[in-house]
């Protein structure tokens, strides 16, 4: 029975081989990933690591204390105490924040994102081990500052330089007493890393004489353990004390958390692309094994069992899913080469580092292979086992018309019990992630449904495209319509090979310009100021005296800051917004439902939806414990609705600051009298000191800043479904050419009727053309349905949210399906046109 | 096979016309190689040969005596090696492949031994079938009587695996004639057929030659096939060795037995032919 296998696998090795194409995309994507994560892993585990070597224990603030802007006082006198301990051989005190330098040209050095400024810690010699200098000195005092060489070559800058940078506040004029190389992380990252002198440091960034960080190096002798122990009892509220070790570890954890997630996001569109490429191998053994019936049944007949049949094919899937998992392994860790490539070349700036390929990279990709070619190959191959033996001896097989009763009363009940889930995750009474897993779930049956269904709609859906067909192409329509009508079991599973990728791209998209629609609504209704001013770097904060400069510029009649925070009623915590009472209702539009915004300056002010929670009115007097720990009472003054900036509940900023020890605004709000608004970009740029860091936008603009980024990420899911729209025009291709392959003969005599080359391709492209657009048009239509009632399902929760259909994209999806469809018909047309006519009329 | 159905009237009812009527497909030193060197198979080896309009000749001969090379020459379906075969006043030479398709099309008909139809058309869509290629319409009495003649009834509209294999091969006999062919080339189209539906199809082949005077070339391994035409060349090594006038059964057996027995006298016969 070996053999058997193994020639069969010579004699179709081009099917088998397009076949496993299918499974290669999806484990060569499944390898991407993995390869891909593990190296950025690596690279970027590897750097954080550098950044913490050599330390025996760390003070630092704690997580909850950064998340609630709280500086503990790791200052001067703690450094003192600590290093009059016992064990401790030294002490350095830490500061970092976000600091950019400005080119000759205005505009900012290196990725935003990762440009970092620190204080130089120069040890008894004067020398700060963990940079090399090049050129000059560390920096010593205020208005000197030391650049790596990376970002001094880019900008051009070298000792003696006058040069200007940004953090959170105004420019600073500073002059470049030194240059330095690093392995930090920031510099590999694509940033720049600015060295400054300690106090300056502290004050750009913490406040005088405080630090953000205390590393500590053990004596010989006294342990990570005991040095943190020792610690711990004079770390201020606030810090934590741990170990090297801990705190290394902590890196590593917080690396593999952004890895995973990013690499479950990946996976889940390998995973649709897997799920699409097994359509393909099931259909490809389906086609194969029906060809080859005369053949199995006669092994039947000669005595095999069926366990024998069934074992000689799934060795064939066996060889199919290895060949495909070694070769996508192979793909997968190019692609993760390439890809790496491609990002750095559009400016990700990935942490450099080996590629990593592991063992397990290299099994789970046999793995993925092996499983789904298996998975896929089972019915197909079962339904081989069936075939009798009898098969064997009648000559002329009746075209196989095993019912789709069966299958239709399966596919009704799946879709049923879909909509059951459903149904029960839109009214019932699961919350948060329960009741969207419940809605895709539901909505994730429902697609199986459809697709065990698709053969019953294949048929009609076949027709109606068949008659349209046929009105331009009479002979060649009618033809390729009645081959496609001839299986609609495989019709259908090509086409909702191509169906299920057109059902995500349809309602993503359908989903995504609803919410887009929904955000640029509520931007431009919500926000009655002209303009905007914010850090350009992503999530940094505003200095505070910026608000008081911008206030000043002639023309502004009103700023607000927009300063958010977290406080927390009753142990529930809530984000709370801050702003400035006098000027906020001049630059927000907000509709109140009870109450006003009168008592703002000492009072609260409570969304809606927080005071119907939270059974709140106006008058309901509120203990809020602010992030120092204060508790205040807070008398309810208003109670807002449609409020975009707003969080749930709202402060003047006096109220909040006292209780915050950094201070900064997320962004500013500056309203203009009219006759002002020409030159006012350039007044306002002008009052920041052309600071590169600070955006200077109009509220329109802003808007279509938020409008990109939703294109940005619509662009890049599009780029992951692609795909799986590969792997289903793989599918398309397949299918003909099995079918030009099975038709030889039909083909051969209608040549030799009279079909000359250039219709008999067009038959073939017709054909094709029916499948994509039949899955196409499904897919469509199922993707707005979906997208639709998901936004619809959203909208209960989500407010104002409406359903916008971008009709114009669904059409160009249709299009795609259709050049789709004729591309994929290219090999097969053209093989079917090549044919010699009495070699197909020979051909049994 | 027996007793052949149709009557010797038919036969004295030939159109008068036969001996002096123009040549629909003259095919002159002819000749077909398949292969080279060792492989070289002579299929064809100078065969001059010419078919009448509204003349049925069967083509008979041993296994690879090259009759259906012969009629795939003919019909411009396979390449020759030399000569010249003119359907008509066009030579097949210097036709291209789309003009051979079309030449196909408009002005020739084909019966194969097995699988002559389309699996997915009706009888009456495979009928119409060339015409529909061609863009053309059916001459409606024309295509009635071709129809009245397969004498499917109410068959016409059932796909090709819901009828006998007789009925299919009339429908196939009934698309050849469709388009109203200058020649018609079957090969063995009664080979896979029972004698009941073998002769359903003779009759229909011979009565459209009779009745509308119809150009037909055929194949066939069966003496009492070979009888329901006008004429019989007989094939063997490549070479026309014999050419039969009013065959009858048992003429047609006599000769072929004589040619199982001495092969090389054979070739004697050939000077003799008449083209
Ligand atoms: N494509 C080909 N390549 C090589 N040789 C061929 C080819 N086709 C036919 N032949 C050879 O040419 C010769 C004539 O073949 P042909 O098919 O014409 O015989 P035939 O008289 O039709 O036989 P049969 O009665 O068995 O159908 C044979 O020897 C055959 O082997
Ligand atoms: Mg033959």
């Amino acid at each position: 029975m070996l053999r058997t296998s193994l020639r069969n696998l010579v004699a179709y090795k081009v099917r088998l081989a397009l076949t496993a194409l299918a499974v290669v995309f999806g484990v060569a994507f499944v390898a991407a990933v993995l390869v891909f994560g593990d190296t950025l892993k690596a690279a970027m585990t590897d750097a954080a690591l550098r950044e913490h070597r050599g330390i025996a224990a760390d003070v630092r603030a704690t997580k909850y204390a950064v998340e609630h802007l709280q500086t503990p006082p790791l200052d001067e006198p703690l450094v003192g105490k600590l290093r009059a301990l016992p064990g401790v051989a030294s002490v350095t005190g830490h500061v970092t924040g976000f600091t950019a330098v400005v080119d000759r040209n205005g505009k900012l050095v290196g990725k935003k994102s990762s440009a970092t400024g620190a204080n130089a810690v120069p040890g008894r010699d004067g020398k700060d081990p963990r940079y090399t200098l090049t050129a000059g000195r560390l920096p010593a005092k205020a208005g000197e500052v030391a650049l790596d060489t990376k970002t001094a070559k880019a900008a051009g800058y070298k000792v003696g330089d006058r040069i200007r940078i940004v953090a959170r506040g105004p420019v600073l004029d500073q002059t470049v007493v030194g240059v330095f190389t690093t392995d930090s992380a920031a510099v590999e990252a694509g940033g720049s890393l600015t060295l400054l002198d300690t106090a300056t440091a502290q004050e750009l960034y913490l406040e005088p004489g405080v630090y953000g960080e205390l590393r500590l190096n053990a004596r010989p002798g006294t342990t990570q353990e005991q040095l943190r122990a020792a610690v711990a009892p004079l770390v201020p509220k606030g810090a934590e004390a741990l170990t090297g070790d801990t705190l290394r570890q902590d890196d590593r954890n917080k690396v593999n958390k952004e890895i995973a997630s990013l690499r479950t996001l990946l996976l889940v569109f390998a995973g649709i692309a897997l799920f699409v490429g097994s359509f393909i191998i099931a259909n490809t053994f389906a086609m194969l094994v029906a060809q080859r019936t005369r053949e199995l049944a006669l092994l039947r007949a000669i005595g095999a069992t069926r366990k024998q049949v069934t074992r000689s094919v799934m060795f064939e899937a066996l060889a199919v899913g290895v060949v495909a998992g070694l070769a996508g392994f192979v793909i997968g860790i190019g692609l993760a080469v390439g890809l790496r490539g491609i990002l750095n070349n559009v400016g990700a700036d990935l942490t450099p580092g080996p590629t990593i390929v592991t063992t397990a990279t290299a099994l789970w990709s046999l793995t993925v292979g092996i499983g789904v070619t298996l998975l896929a190959a089972w019915l197909p191959v079962r339904r081989a086992a069936k075939i009798p033996p009898v098969a064997a001896l009648r000559t002329n097989l009746p075209p196989s018309t095993s019912s789709l009763r069966r299958r239709n009363i399966a596919g009704a009940v799946t879709m049923l019990l879909g909509g059951a889930v459903l149904l029960a995750g839109i009214k019932g009474s699961a919350t948060g992630n329960a009741k969207v897993f419940t809605v895709m779930g539901g909505a994730g049956i429902i697609l199986v449904g459809v697709i065990v269904l698709t053969p019953l709609i294949a048929t009609p859906a076949v027709r109606a495209f068949g008659a349209l067909l046929q009105r331009v192409y009479p002979v060649e329509g009618r033809l390729a319509y009645q081959n496609a009508a001839r299986n609609p079991r495989r019709t259908a599973a090509t086409a909702a090979a191509l169906m299920i990728g057109m059902v995500l791209v349809t309602s993503l998209t359908v989903f995504s310009t609803s919410l887009k629609q929904l955000v640029d609504r509520t931007l431009s209704k919500g926000i009655t100021a002209e303009f905007v001013l914010s850090s350009s770097a992503e999530g940094q904060a505003l200095a505070p005296e910026i608000a008081a400069t911008v206030a000043k510029v002639p023309g502004v009649t009103a700023v607000s800051p927009v300063r958010e925070a977290r406080v927390s009623v009753d142990g529930k915590e809530h984000n709370v917004t801050a702003v400035d009472p006098a000027s906020a209702f001049s630059v927000l539009a907000t509709t109140f439902t009870q109450g006003g915004p009168q008592s703002l300056p000492t009072g609260l002010l409570v969304s809606k939806q927080t005071a119907d929670d939270r059974k709140w009115r106006v008058g309901t007097s509120v203990a809020v414990t602010f992030p120092d720990g204060q508790r205040v009472q807070l008398p309810i003054g208003g109670i807002y609705d449609q409020a975009p900036m707003l969080g749930a509940l709202t402060v003047s900023l006096r109220t909040l600051t006292p209780h915050i020890d950094v201070v900064g605004d997320d962004f500013l709000l500056a309203k203009v009298a009219p006759q002002y608004k020409d030159g006012m970009r350039d007044a306002l740029r002008k009052a920041v000191g052309n600071s590169p860091a600070i955006n200077v936008q109009t509220s329109k603009e802003v808007r279509k800043d938020f409008n990109k980024l939703f294109d940005i990420m619509l662009n890049i899911v599009y780029g992951l479904l692609s795909m799986a729209i590969v792997i289903a025009v793989l599918g398309v291709v397949n299918t003909l050419a099995m079918s030009v392959f099975e038709r030889t003969r039909e083909i051969g005599m209608m040549r030799a009727i009279g079909l000359d080359r250039r219709r008999t391709r067009r038959v073939i492209r017709l054909e094709s053309l029916i499948i994509s657009l039949f899955g196409g048009l499904l897919g469509v239509a199922l993707g707005l349905i979906a997208g639709v009632g998901g936004t619809k399902g959203m909208a209960r929760s989500t407010r104002d949210l409406t359903v916008v259909i971008p009709w114009d994209r669904v059409l160009i999806f249709l299009i795609l399906a259709a050049i789709v469809g004729v591309l994929a018909a290219a090999w097969p047309a053209r093989r079917a046109a090549k044919l010699d006519v009495l070699t197909a009329l020979r051909t049994d | 096979m027996s007793t052949p159905r149709h009557s010797r009237s038919v036969a004295d009812s030939r159109p008068p016309s036969g001996q002096d009527a123009p040549y629909a497909a003259i095919a002159a030193n002819l000749m077909k190689v398949y292969g080279e060197g060792e492989t070289e198979v002579r299929a064809l080896d100078d065969v001059s040969v010419g078919f009448r309009s509204g003349e049925f000749t069967a083509i008979m001969g041993p296994s690879g005596s090259g009759k259906s090379t012969l009629m795939h020459c003919m019909a411009g379906l396979d390449k020759i090696s030399s000569g010249s075969v003119r359907l008509g006043d066009i030579e097949l030479a210097s036709l291209d492949d789309t003009g051979l398709t079309h030449l196909r099309r408009d002005r020739l008909g084909f019966i194969f031994q097995a699988f002559n139809l389309l699996p997915t058309l009706t009888a009456l869509e495979n009928i119409t079938l060339p015409l529909d290629i061609a863009g053309r319409r059916a001459d409606p009495a024309w295509l009635d009587m071709v129809i009245e003649t397969v004498g499917l009834g109410n068959r016409l509209d059932h796909r090709p695996a819901q009828l006998s294999g007789g009925q299919q091969q009339r429908v196939a006999c009934a698309r050849a004639l469709a388009g109203r062919p200058e020649i018609i080339f079957a090969d063995e189209p009664t080979g896979n057929l029972d004698s009941h539906s073998g002769t359903e199809v003779l009759n229909f082949l011979r009565a459209s030659v009779t009745e509308n005077g119809q150009t037909i070339v055929m194949v066939t391994h069966d003496a009492v096939a070979a009888s329901y035409a006008d004429r019989v060349l007989f094939l063997a090594d490549g070479r026309i060795v014999d050419d039969m006038a009013a065959p009858t059964p048992d003429r047609v057996l006599e000769r072929m037995r004589a040619f199982n027995r001495k092969p090389d006298e054979t070739t004697a016969a050939v000077s003799a032919l008449p083209l």
